[in-house]
């Protein structure tokens, strides 16, 4: 039966591929979406990789909402799910074929804008392919049982869009999935926390830049299984081989079920606190990092300290220092985005002086560097500082930089991709410097 | 062994009653049509056969099993075209036939054997949506043949196919009968159902009207032959009634019909009146009784336009 089985998933994967329709909704519809996200989000740095779960979400969605649905009413009404079942092949397991094939019609369209993201936006790689894999296939299962409900529900093919659309729209449009929980009002984080879209998104998301990828997405992971669960035992139950079947009153309250599903999962996060958009950096992840992440930061690629970019000066105990340096430090004690709760940020925001003074060609940009290091051992014990410079090289799109310090002294306003950059590079001369590494430059004689 | 025992056979969609204690029989070796208009409940008996719909009541046994508590223990045994199956557009006579050649453990070389049975191989590459009507049966037949059944169930298979395509259909069908296959088929055509139906069981509003073969049913039934008449003058409907034999005679546009239970007395007493009466023939049929004058003797109405159109 297996190599039945094989053999219907691959046919049904040829002719997805030979269907006009197929291909306009299955891969011209994500790209059309990974263009537009490309085309509000390309400025942000790195491009586009804060968005890459909300694109594998609406194009996962749309499998399920119209692809899956769609091919299944198509051929109900037809009478081919007649045709097999007269064959001694049981329809559940034919069934599962077909859900196979459509996992990997959308993981070819997942992996075609991925791919697209990276050669036209450079959008870097997953950070953690694996763990994507195993999310999609855990997002595929969640989003499809809502699919077999979708062709339960629907009488015909126009049917199928109608009721995609109810589904398909509201995640869009204040599910957190295309409009970012971030920007949207409280009352609709609060609504989104009843549909999937934003579960998939969250555990999605981290995957591409977030430094421990799923470890901090089990609530989120847990809510898509409760409403995978839910869907697909209603799916399963309500599915229909016959054009002549019909639901019965009482199969109606399998389609409860399978919203019931998101009423939990919305129930929990509620009472949870689980409203805004999950905060995928900060304490947490610079909390998390530990000496395996930090052993796997190589310092080979650094720019010289005595060079044009990211300069940094021998220590400052034996010299000198200019008044301007000197003012800096006593400004630098009291900085205010150096004294926020959040470590990490603290560390990055730091940094951030070093990279403005350095990409604003500051006469003293060497020292203002070499300030702010001190600056980091004086406030910071060594583990915190070892963790968050990590968190800062490991995770650089991560966090919000600073592109202008005037209550220094420093000049300009800077483009937030080469701050990071730059932040990056002093995280690592840090960094290397604290766990030995690098040899920190001898003091200057006076 | 008895192919198919149908017995008792009852079935409902809510307030209507599709079937009412049907019962009836198929062998191996002979082709049995179910004849009726539609709605009369043919393809729902079909489908209770098939596993399709859970009959209310009755037994089905095929070969000896029973259909309605076991029916994955005969599906290896039975062929179907099924009334309204279609295929996908895109797919092809090949891919399909490998297809469901697979999904019943059939090797690959099975499906192309009957890729030549059933004169397919032209078009084994071509999608299932530029394939003629006639093609389209063959191949709903060849995906029929692929469990190689020994019971063979055929739900109006030659609906909408041209004469040269019915012909070659009921060829085929014909030759699995001569090879020992049991052939059930249903259809709202009197012609085929005569010509091809070794017996028929005619039903109509969900029950058994009358069964046997097509000459039983005729002699059963009393059907009038009917001589249609053009003459000038024209003769009077009343003068062509009372001939020897005659039941009935009706004006139907220009012409005159003669029902008659004794064609060759009547023959010869018309001719006389004509002759002797100065009546000029310009045109005379005579149709020997079908099994829709059957259908209209057993159940007091005719077959519907449905039946009649074609």
């Amino acid at each position: 039966m297996t190599t039945a089985l094989l053999h219907h998933a691959a046919l049904a994967l040829r002719l997805n591929f030979r269907s006009r329709q197929a291909i306009v909704y299955g891969y011209l519809v994500p790209l059309f979406f990974l263009l537009a996200f490309g085309s509000v989000f390309r400025a942000s740095e790195p491009p586009l990789l804060g968005q890459m779960g909300q694109l594998l979400t609406i194009t996962i969605l749309g499998g399920a909402c119209f692809g899956l649905p769609t091919g299944l009413v198509a051929e109900r009404e037809r009478g081919v799910w007649r045709h097999f079942r007269l064959t001694p092949v049981p329809l559940p397991a034919l069934l599962a074929g077909t859900l196979a094939a459509r996992v990997v019609i959308v993981a070819l369209a997942a992996a075609m804008q991925v791919a697209l993201a990276h050669w036209i936006y450079g959008t870097p790689w997953p950070a953690h392919s694996w763990q994507l894999a195993a999310a999609f296939l855990l997002v595929c299962a969640a989003f499809l049982g809502l699919g077999l409900v979708v062709a339960a529900l629907a009488r015909d093919v126009p049917a199928v869009q109608a009721i995609g659309q109810c589904l398909f729209l509201p995640m869009i449009m204040i599910g957190g999935v295309g409009v970012p929980l971030v920007v949207l009002p409280e009352w609709a984080q609060r609504l989104a926390c009843f549909m999937p879209g934003r579960y998939a998104v969250e555990v999605l998301q981290p995957c591409f830049n977030h430094p421990y990828g799923l470890r901090h997405a089990g609530l989120s992971l847990l809510m898509l299984v409760v409403i995978g669960a839910a869907a697909a035992l209603a799916g399963g139950r309500l599915f229909q081989w016959d054009t002549g079947q019909r639901l019965r009153p009482r199969d109606f309250g399998w389609v409860g079920a399978a919203f019931a599903g998101w009423m939990v999962a919305g129930g929990v996060a509620v009472s949870a606190g689980h409203i805004g958009p999950v905060t995928l950096v900060g304490d947490a992840a610079f909390a998390d990092i530990d000496d395996a992440a930090v052993s796997r930061i190589t310092f080979e690629d650094l720019p010289p300290d005595d060079g044009i970019y990211a300069p940094l000066a021998p220590a400052h105990s034996t010299r000198r220092l200019t008044p301007r340096i000197q003012e800096l430090i006593r400004h630098l004690d009291t900085w205010a985005p150096a004294r926020t709760d959040d470590i990490g940020q603290n560390v990055r925001n730091l940094l951030c002086v070093a990279a403005i003074a350095d990409i604003g060609q500051e006469l003293s940009e060497a020292d203002i560097a070499r300030a702010v290091f001190e600056r980091l051992r004086v406030q910071f014990d060594e583990d915190q500082l070892r963790r968050a410079l990590a968190w800062v090289v490991l995770q650089p799109g991560a966090g919000t930089v600073v592109i202008a310090a005037p209550e220094l002294g420093l000049r300009g306003e800077m483009s937030p991709a080469i701050v990071r950059e730059r932040s990056t590079w002093y995280a690592k001369k840090f960094l290397g410097r604290l766990v030995g590494t690098i040899p920190d430059t001898p003091p200057d004689p006076d | 062994m008895t192919a198919v025992c149908v017995r008792d056979l009852g079935k409902r969609y809510g307030d209507l009653v599709a079937l009412r204690e049907v019962s009836f029989e198929v062998t191996h070796g002979e082709i049995v049509g179910l004849l009726g208009p539609n709605g009369a409940g043919k393809t729902s008996t079909l489908e209770c056969l098939l596993g399709l719909r859970t009959p209310d009541s009755g037994t089905i046994a095929i070969e000896g099993h029973d259909a309605v508590a076991h029916p994955a223990h005969v599906q290896g045994r039975i062929g179907a075209v099924l009334q309204t199956t279609a295929l996908q557009d895109a797919i092809t006579p090949r891919e399909a036939l490998r297809l469901f050649a697979s999904l019943h453990g059939q090797p690959r070389t099975r499906a192309d054997a009957l890729l030549d049975e059933f004169s397919l191989r032209d078009k084994a590459r071509e999608p299932f949506a530029t394939l003629s009507g006639g093609q389209r049966q063959r191949l709903a037949l060849a995906l029929a043949f692929i469990p190689t059944p020994r019971v063979l169930v055929l739900d109006e298979p030659t609906a909408g196919l041209d004469p040269a395509a019915r012909r070659d259909l009921h060829e085929r069908i014909r030759r699995r009968r001569d090879e020992g296959c049991a052939v059930l088929l249903s259809t709202h055509d009197m012609a085929e159902a005569q010509h091809l139906c070794d017996r028929i069981v005619i039903i109509d509003g969900g029950r058994i009207i009358a069964m046997g073969t097509p000459d039983e049913l005729l002699a059963r039934a009393g059907a009038p032959a009917r001589i249609r008449l053009r003459a000038r003058p024209a003769p009077t409907p009343a003068d062509l009634a009372a001939l020897a034999g005659a039941r009935a005679c009706t004006a139907v546009d220009d012409a005159l019909v003669i029902h008659t239970i004794d064609c060759g007395d009547t023959l010869a007493a018309l001719a006389r009146h004509l002759a002797q009466h100065g009546h000029a023939i310009l045109e005379m049929h005579v149709t020997a009784p079908s099994l829709e004058d059957a259908f209209l003797h057993l159940t007091g109405k005719s077959f519907g336009p449905e039946a009649t159109k074609r």
